[in-house]
């Protein structure tokens, strides 16, 4: 078993020692001793990542970069012990330098931060950055193990890992998202993708490539599970492009001038994609609840956190309900504020009022921009609460709304005089500001405020629909804001590209439904929008027409190279379901060299010859 | 008699290019069996079958009484194997180099090995990747046979080294085996060297072995002679005859004494050959393509 943790412990320890830096340095520039169980990592999450990677590639690499294949197998071993050796030293590598941080921090935590958090949640917060690298360990190991040429591997493994990335980014935020109850979940998940990559591996290694022969049955089933990965990997590529692509085409929007008249027209975003996020993510939590009012447009939706975050000296997190509140000084000469400077006893725990009951679950924080207070919205409840920043108050005071007003979100409005906007409450009878602390009512000078309208727009990235309703409920504006040009038509083309699977998934799947994912900046259309909500059954037939163009086409390329008729129906079923990425793959899996005869010559013609013999 | 390996009609192409078309040979215990052939005649390709790391698209090639592709850790433990390079860890130093096969080989001789590398005056604390090409030759042989191997396979062994660096790695490889007596598949293009360890040769040609002969043999069945005529000769046994000024140099195998004697004086006495010289005879870029059938005799030492 420590076959390999032997061959290699100079470039292991060099490594894990390099991770461990990497993590403990991550630890301490992102402040993780105060932070909550489950708050997001990023830097701790880039090095699992990176150092997962990197380990599996040091170990299964290196004799082919050495040239020492043959003499490490052939020892009295056999080769899944062997591999079994590479994966013992990879996870001791990975498991060390996780635990000597943790170690470390142990010893010199209490030192440095008088005031932790929470030491569970450190561990959790680690755990979760650990399993990350864990899970990519095995997926790069089961990509370089695919029994294909180095080439194939490597741009395998390079897939592989991106779609490991984009499943997890689907399963949340990051390892250590806000969502705090999915980190052991997320944790398992991870775990389980490293154990059954590792596993498929373990079973393709006793297979030695051979590009002159065609794949062995469990080979073929490997890369189909390598090929289903990558197509899974793919569709969030799809996605992303195809969001680039919608954010070129532009979202309604919609203005009602003073006589009451709605308009609505398609706005590029550009550079603005960004924000599409944003709006998108808002829109998307409040997909089902009561319309809203107003005439506004993207910039109404916009969502605050991301604003404030990079920028104020203090982070915030809900935790059980509870907000937690690190108030951090700030490095002026590099404009960052590491943890050496949390001022002592500035980490603060509230809740709502005096009694620091938790908040509903939907529950937001937000800086205003002119009150220099946190404001937390609770958009279920209709409430807001605020604490002013620095100040000594142990708790957040309600803050209510004139007459009663109930409120509907914290947003930014546009200033009438130019392209300025300003933070606002939009309640459902007016709009307010706030000024220290006092709410008054808001205008921007050319909208009359308070005119009850509701908008609500279903969601199609080239042909959305736009509805405004006024408080009474009477439609006063129904369009459809169809974009123009090619646009359309390339992102139809790009919807070819997903697996039909996938295709005749978003046939029944509700518009609600078309993005999943924690992370409010990067939900990911797993289904296909243009189709979501039983839209444009055209493009799913041309979908399934094409998989079966491709599946025939699959089907009788297999019978003239000489396959079985089991492999064949194996492919083509595989390429029904997966399509054009699917397609593409198997021939890249099913060579024709591999089914190749080789070429008769006068040699062959020959009678065999023998000059000379001896006898035995 | 059991073989300690054995081809039997290995078949293997590359894309569309043959590269064995039925090779057949089989080597017995103890003896040392020199696999020649010119540059792609396949045959680091013949031993990647025999041990397990390509597979034949037909025929069998197996050693122990297993199959390459079937060898366990049990085989293994008894086979010794230096590929082509002479690979190994560059970044060990050869004590590293020996503790690792210590814990990698059961049967594995600490002792054994620490003496060798004094004799051939190797520094443990040395680097693999520092050591000259000779030096890591050594290393390899030694590793190998320090592991008590019932078969020893080599690829090329002496390739790339000066011929001091040669001597001195055929000198270990005598001394090594001297006391151990098992069997040795090597391939070389070092035919002196071949003279020197060999019992017994298989030349490979187009994919398949035309000679399959112990040293001896090769020299004594195998002649060359001129031919003072100005026409071609046809003599029976004829393998290969080319164009000289006044007549033809011809190599001959097996030649009934009668033909030869039928010659009438235009025949010479037999000219000193060397293996080198048989070889390109045989096996040579020049050689004939299609060879004669001569298959009739298989003569018994």
């Amino acid at each position: 078993m420590t076959t390999i943790l032997r061959r290699d412990v100079r470039v292991l320890a060099f490594l894990g020692l390099a991770i461990a830096i990497a993590n403990f340095t991550v630890l301490q520039s992102d402040d993780a001793w105060v932070r909550p169980r489950g708050y997001s990592l990023f830097g701790l999450q880039l090095v699992a990542w990176i150092g997962g990677a990197l380990v599996a590639a040091a170990i299964l690499l290196r004799d082919a970069l050495e040239g020492t294949t043959a003499f490490l197998i052939h020892r009295p071993i056999g080769r899944r012990r062997l591999f079994d050796s590479m994966v013992f030293a990879g996870v001791v590598t990975l498991v060390a330098a996780t635990v000597i941080p943790i170690a470390i921090a142990a010893l010199i935590g209490p030192i440095l931060r008088p005031h932790p958090a929470d030491s569970v949640a450190f561990v959790w917060t680690h755990l979760g950055c650990a399993s990350v690298g864990l899970a990519m360990f095995g997926v790069v190991a089961f990509g370089l193990t695919l029994p294909m040429g180095w080439l194939w591997r490597g741009l395998a493994t390079l897939a592989l890992g991106f779609s490991l990335v984009g499943i997890a980014s689907v399963l949340s935020t990051a390892p250590t998202s806000n969502e705090a109850a999915s980190l052991p979940a997320f944790v398992a998940a991870m775990l389980v993708i490293a154990a059954a990559s590792v596993a498929f591996a373990r079973h393709l290694v006793a297979t030695p490539a051979d590009a002159d022969r065609p794949l062995g049955g469990a080979a073929v089933a490997g890369a189909m599970v390598a090929i289903a990965s990558a197509v899974a990997g793919a569709t969030v590529g799809i996605a992303a492009i195809q969001d680039g692509v919608a954010a070129e085409v532009g979202l309604p929007r919609v203005s009602i001038d003073e006589s009451g008249t709605v308009t609505a027209e398609r706005v590029p975003l550009g550079e603005r994609w960004r924000d599409v996020w944003s709006w998108r993510s808002q829109w998307r939590d409040d997909w089902h609840t009561q319309p809203r009012r107003g005439d506004f447009d993207s910039a109404d939706f916009f969502g605050s956190r991301r604003r404030w975050s990079d920028e104020r000296t203090f982070r915030t997190t809900f935790r059980s309900g509870l907000m937690q509140v690190a108030y951090l000084g700030e490095d002026r000469r590099v404009r960052m504020h590491p943890p050496f400077w949390l001022r002592e006893g500035r980490l603060r725990v509230l809740g709502r009022g005096t009694e620091d009951e938790p908040f509903a679950d939907d529950a937001r924080a937000t800086p205003l921009d002119v009150d220099h207070a946190l404001i937390v919205f609770e958009p279920s409840r209709g409430a807001l609460w605020r604490w002013p920043l620095g100040s000594d108050a142990d708790a957040f005071v309600p803050l209510p709304l004139p007459d009663g007003d109930r409120a509907v979100a914290v947003a930014r409005r546009r200033l009438a005089n130019g392209s300025a906007t300003v933070q606002v409450i939009v309640g459902r009878e007016g709009v307010y500001a706030i000024h220290d602390g006092v709410v008054r009512a808001w205008t921007d000078g050319r909208t009359p405020i308070g005119r009850p309208i509701a908008t609500t727009v279903a969601f199609d990235p080239v042909a959305p629909r736009v509805r405004v309703t006024d408080a009474d409920g009477v439609v006063r504006f129904d369009e459809v804001v169809e974009a123009t040009g090619l646009v359309p038509s390339v992102f139809a083309a790009i919807a070819l590209v997903r697996p039909p699977l996938s295709t005749w998934a978003s046939q029944f799947a509700t518009e609600r439904s078309i993005y999943i994912g924690r992370n409010p900046f990067h939900p990911v259309a797993l289904v296909e929008p243009l189709v979501a909500g039983g839209k444009r059954a055209w493009l799913v037939a041309l979908h399934t027409f094409v998989g079966l163009f491709l599946a025939s086409w699959t089907w009788r390329r297999l019978a003239r190279l000489g396959a079985s008729g089991g492999r064949r129906l194996a492919w083509a079923g595989f390429v029904v379901a997966g399509g054009v990425i699917a397609f593409v793959l198997h021939m890249l899996v099913e060579t024709t060299r591999a089914y190749s005869e080789p070429v008769a010559d006068a040699a062959d013609a020959a009678a065999p010859v023998m000059l000379l013999r001896s006898a035995s | 008699m059991n073989s300690a390996i054995l081809f039997n009609e290995v078949h293997r192409h590359f894309g569309t290019k043959r590269v064995l078309r039925g090779l057949s040979f089989a080597v017995a215990p103890g003896e040392v069996f020199a696999l020649l052939g010119r540059n792609g005649q396949g045959k680091s390709t013949a031993l990647n079958i025999l041990l397990g790391f390509l597979a034949p698209h037909r025929g069998r090639a197996s050693i122990l009484g297993v199959e390459g592709a079937r060898l366990g850790a049990d085989e293994r433990a008894r086979i010794g194997y230096v590929g082509e390079g002479h690979r190994l860890y560059r970044t060990m130093r050869i004590r590293d180099a020996i503790a690792f096969e210590r814990a990698t080989r059961p049967a594995f001789r600490g002792d054994f090995a620490q003496r060798a590398i004094e004799r051939c005056e190797l520094d443990p604390k040395q680097h693999v990747g520092l050591l000259s090409r000779g030096q890591r030759a050594q290393l390899s042989l030694i590793l190998a046979v320090a592991a008590r191997p019932e078969i020893l396979v080599f690829d090329d062994p002496a390739a790339g080294l000066d011929v001091g660096m040669r001597r001195a790695l055929l000198d270990a490889l005598v001394d090594l085996l001297s006391d151990t007596g098992c069997a040795v598949l090597f391939t070389s293009h070092i035919l002196s060297d071949v003279e020197r360890i060999a019992d017994r040769i298989g030349i490979l040609r187009d994919g398949r072995l035309v000679v399959d002969a112990t040293l001896d043999d090769v020299k004594r069945r195998v002649e060359r002679r001129l031919w003072t005529r100005p026409e071609r000769p046809d003599i029976p046994g004829q393998v290969r005859a080319r164009q000289r000024s006044g007549g033809w140099e011809i190599t001959l195998v097996d030649p009934p004494r009668e033909a030869i004697a039928a010659q009438n004086g235009s025949l010479s006495d037999p000219l000193p050959a060397s293996l080198d010289d048989v070889f390109l005879d045989i096996a040579g870029e020049d050689a004939p393509r299609i060879l004669p059938d001569l298959t009739e005799p298989e003569v018994s030492r």
